[in-house]
């Protein structure tokens, strides 16, 4: 399966490809008053108004305090999120096989890649925002 | 009987969603054309660009035609329904439906289907049954003056009487939706309506949500009369664009009733509670820059008063922008449990602006 | 004849005694002493020849002795020895001339060198020996009876006198020689200053020149210096509008490889240019980058040659105006030495 590969600063993750939509460059957002805290706000793209989650903070729980690059626009469900990230690095193939759960957690995937370890981003993960 | 195909289609409801979606762009998009046409100096450009607005309107208006459907298509759903109930309750009951030809928008479609389903059944059960009529009758009318849709459902039943069970519930009208839950099903008891309380508890959270009401009238052993209001909301409609702190919010006009500046008017404050007085009203100050948790920029003074339910507040915002068409966009999911909220819409410059839940800010105070 | 010897100074064996001496001057004093002394006398140049007409020649002379070519050729024969006698001396002689009156030569000098000699006399300190002169008739061909009864005539003073007369005319003549040879010197000099000045101020003309045109194209160097620069920040823009349109081609094909992926089996050939795409978007940011160390590199090496030009120029401006100061006090001194030389002119 193909996976997309980018940064939060020197973390390397990934995210499969058919969640993706589509990746662009940061824009101005809307701050969205008493909301999550890891919603940094809302964008406009292709006429969908797309929540922007502080990748960081959500997954790790700890606020790079970074400046993002990129919006990783993905698809869950029948809504979209935009995940906002360092740097977008490329789009790989691997073999299932490779992905490797710790501690068998499912939520909790890795793979190497290149000899670099990347975390898999899941769909429940993702799913949970 | 020729069938009058012509009336009937099987759209693709996906490929009409997207659709209505474009639409609802181009909506926006007029906003910045009518921007662009008063910048534009070539008068040829301003005629191309009347004629781009006059097109996006009329699209508007068809679309709006496209949405509505007629309400007849219940028609043998409910014919059905009752004749089950005959058979249940050993009865006999004439549906008289006039108004069929009423447009509603198919999202609505839905909700008057439940609500009629429960409600014949309803009356059926504690109405009839118990009656013992020689001719039970449900008068179901429908009609729609563009802005609401109205149906009233009207049975000769058994009845309540109105002024007793109003006493009762120190109440001065039977509205349901300005009734507390616990009211409701006092309410629901008193007039015998047992059969499924979580059910209608349902309907009329459903009815909140789309800014209706319900209100039921009665003369015992004469008639019940149930009357459910829905606003036609098409998604596109105009709002005034305000600031709190830096940023910009939209209010939708239907909810404001006045715009006055903080310092013409007297205020009061109680127990933490500030208060204005206009036009002998006493009503309640709300800084909303608190209420979101954003830092006002300068002490405001700007009051918006608005209404909704009977029930008014006065908003103060930093300032008055402008007023505009806005297409209003149901919230993600993300933000489900932030009330102040209602929507978004995207303006001219192509910001996401967040449009304020006003009975949602109005309940809450 | 003046002449200027390599060094500018004059040369003196060149002088002639009209260079030096008034002639008209001289021979109004030349006649006034003759007829005074009543002493005939003549100058000559330093070749004999006569620079001054005869003052007060006696008959016996001009008309007799001078008037046969033997007669006159005894004569200048005569004068000549007087005047390389005196010459030798640097003094006044005086000598018993050919026809045996008593002739005197004064040597005129400038320093050491002869430059003509006044001759004069024609005297007799005793009577004349009668004998004598008819032989010395008979010898150039005059009549002797004449020439005797001439004789006759000639003044008669003592040697005092002679030696007095003599001792006076050199005085004077050399006076005057050394007043003319000092005024000619002066001249000369004056003139010299002024040509070397005027050369100087020439050439200071051509070096102010030549140094403005160094001044400007200091200039010119300065202001195309400054060009490079402004020419290589503006790559260094061009430069990163590459590099941005690099990122974006780069989003562009990931873009491409994730519309790819969706797209299944059909999209396989898509997710293929997709790839190049992103490999290109790769080299073209790597080369931006590259060229754009580049352009740093040029641009700290304008920043050094500029401030190197800036203190060039700085240099030849101020060479520039000290040149300027320089050919202003030329004129001054040249100015000078025109009035120097006009003064020294004026006799």
């Amino acid at each position: 399966m193909q996976i997309l590969t980018f940064l939060l600063k020197d973390e390397r993750y990934a995210i499969d490809i058919t969640l993706v939509n589509t990746i662009e460059n940061k824009m101005p957002l809307t701050p969205v008053p008493n909301s999550k805290k890891y919603v940094i706000g809302l964008i406009s793209n292709r006429g969908s108004v797309i929540p922007v989650i502080n990748t960081s903070l959500m997954l790790d729980d700890k606020d790079i305090n970074n400046i993002f690059e990129k919006f990783i626009i993905i698809s869950i469900g029948n809504e979209k999120l935009a995940l906002a990230v360092n740097e977008i690095d490329d789009v790989v193939e691997i073999e299932e096989k490779n992905i490797e759960n710790i501690n068998n957690d499912e939520d909790f995937s890795i793979v190497n890649v290149n000899s670099n370890v990347i975390t898999l981003l899941t769909y429940k993960q993702l799913k949970k925002i | 009987m020729s069938n009058d195909f012509s009336e009937i289609s099987n759209v693709n409801k996906k490929n009409l969603d997207e659709l209505l979606h474009l639409v609802e762009e181009l909506v926006i998009n007029k906003v910045r054309i009518e921007k662009m046409k008063n910048e534009v100096s070539d008068s040829s450009h301003g005629k191309i660009l009347d004629q781009e607005l006059r097109i996006i309107s009329e699209i508007q208006a068809s679309i709006k035609k496209v949405r509505l459907i007629k309400i007849k298509t219940l028609t043998n759903s409910l014919e059905s329904l009752v004749s089950n109930c005959c058979t249940e309750y050993n009865i006999n009951v004439d549906l008289i439906f006039s108004g069929q030809e009423t447009e509603i928008e198919n999202t609505l479609i839905i909700y008057i289907h439940n609500i009629l389903n429960y409600l014949i059944k309803d009356i059926c059960a504690s109405e009839f049954a118990a009656f013992k009529n020689e001719s039970n009758q449900i008068k179901v009318t429908t009609y729609s003056d563009g802005k609401n849709f109205t149906m009233v459902i009207e049975s000769n039943g058994k009845g309540f009487n109105y002024e007793d069970t109003c006493e009762k519930l120190n109440k001065k009208n039977l509205d349901l939706i300005s009734f507390e839950e616990d009211e409701v099903k006092k309410f629901l008891n008193i007039i015998n309506f047992t059969n499924n309380f979580e059910e209608f508890l349902k309907l009329r959270l459903d009815l909140i949500y789309l800014d209706g009401s319900m209100e039921f009238e009665s003369v015992a052993n004469e008639f019940m009369r149930l009357t459910i209001i829905i606003p036609l909301t098409s998604s596109i409609m105009q709002g005034l664009l305000v600031t709190i702190g830096d940023q910009i919010f939209a209010i939708p006009l239907d909810f404001i009733e006045t715009i006055i500046n903080k310092n013409t008017v007297k205020t009061k404050k109680s127990k933490n509670i500030e208060m204005i007085i206009y036009m002998d009203h006493i009503i309640q100050l709300v800084r909303v820059s608190d209420l979101l948790k954003i830092e006002a920029i300068s002490e405001p003074s700007c009051i918006i008063i608005v209404k909704s339910n009977n029930k008014r507040a006065a908003l103060l915002v930093d300032s008055l922008l402008d007023q505009t068409d806005m297409v209003i966009k149901h919230k993600h999911s993300i933000m489900m449990d932030i009330g102040e909220i209602k929507g978004t819409t995207i303006l001219g410059d192509g910001l996401v602006t967040l449009v304020l839940d006003i009975p949602s800010i109005l309940k809450e105070i | 004849m003046i002449k200027k010897l390599s060094n500018g100074d004059l040369d003196v064996t060149a002088l002639e005694i009209k260079d030096v001496i008034d002639i008209k001057l001289l021979q109004t004093f030349q006649d006034n002493f003759a007829t005074g002394m009543n002493i005939a006398s003549v100058t000559v140049d330093k070749d004999g020849t006569p620079v001054t007409n005869p003052s007060s020649y006696t008959s016996f002379c001009m008309d007799f002795t001078h008037s046969t070519k033997a007669g006159d050729d005894r004569c200048a024969l005569s004068h000549k020895k007087g005047g390389e006698d005196a010459a030798r001396t640097l003094r006044p002689s005086i000598y018993t001339c050919h026809a045996g009156l008593i002739d005197f030569a004064a040597p005129i000098l400038v320093g050491e060198h002869l430059i003509g000699t006044i001759l004069g006399g024609q005297v007799l300190t005793s009577a004349p020996n009668e004998a004598k002169f008819r032989k010395t008739a008979n010898e150039i061909g005059v009549n002797e009876e004449g020439y005797v009864d001439a004789v006759k005539k000639v003044y008669m003073t003592n040697e005092k006198n002679i030696t007095a007369a003599a001792e006076v005319l050199y005085i004077v003549a050399n006076s005057l020689s050394q007043a003319g040879y000092e005024r000619l010197k002066l001249s000369t000099m004056s003139q010299t200053l002024s040509e070397n000045f005027s050369q100087i101020s020439a050439t200071m003309e051509e070096l102010s020149a030549s140094s403005v045109n160094v001044t400007n194209n200091q200039q010119n160097l300065s202001d195309e210096i400054i060009n490079v620069k402004k020419l290589s920040i503006e790559i260094n823009t061009i430069l990163d509008s590459i590099k941005s349109i690099a990122d974006e081609t780069k989003m562009l094909g990931l873009n491409a490889a994730i519309e790819a992926a969706r797209a299944g089996d059909a999209g396989r050939g898509f997710g293929v240019v997709a790839t190049e795409i992103r490999t290109l978007s790769q080299n073209s940011k790597e080369t931006a980058i590259k060229i754009m160390d580049l352009t740093k590199k040029i641009q700290e090496s304008v920043d050094k040659t500029i401030d190197t030009s800036h203190s060039t120029l700085e240099t030849t401006e101020q060479q520039s105006a000290a040149i300027q100061e320089v050919t202003s006090n030329l004129m001054e001194v040249t100015t000078l030495a025109d009035e120097l030389n006009s003064m020294a002119n004026n006799k």
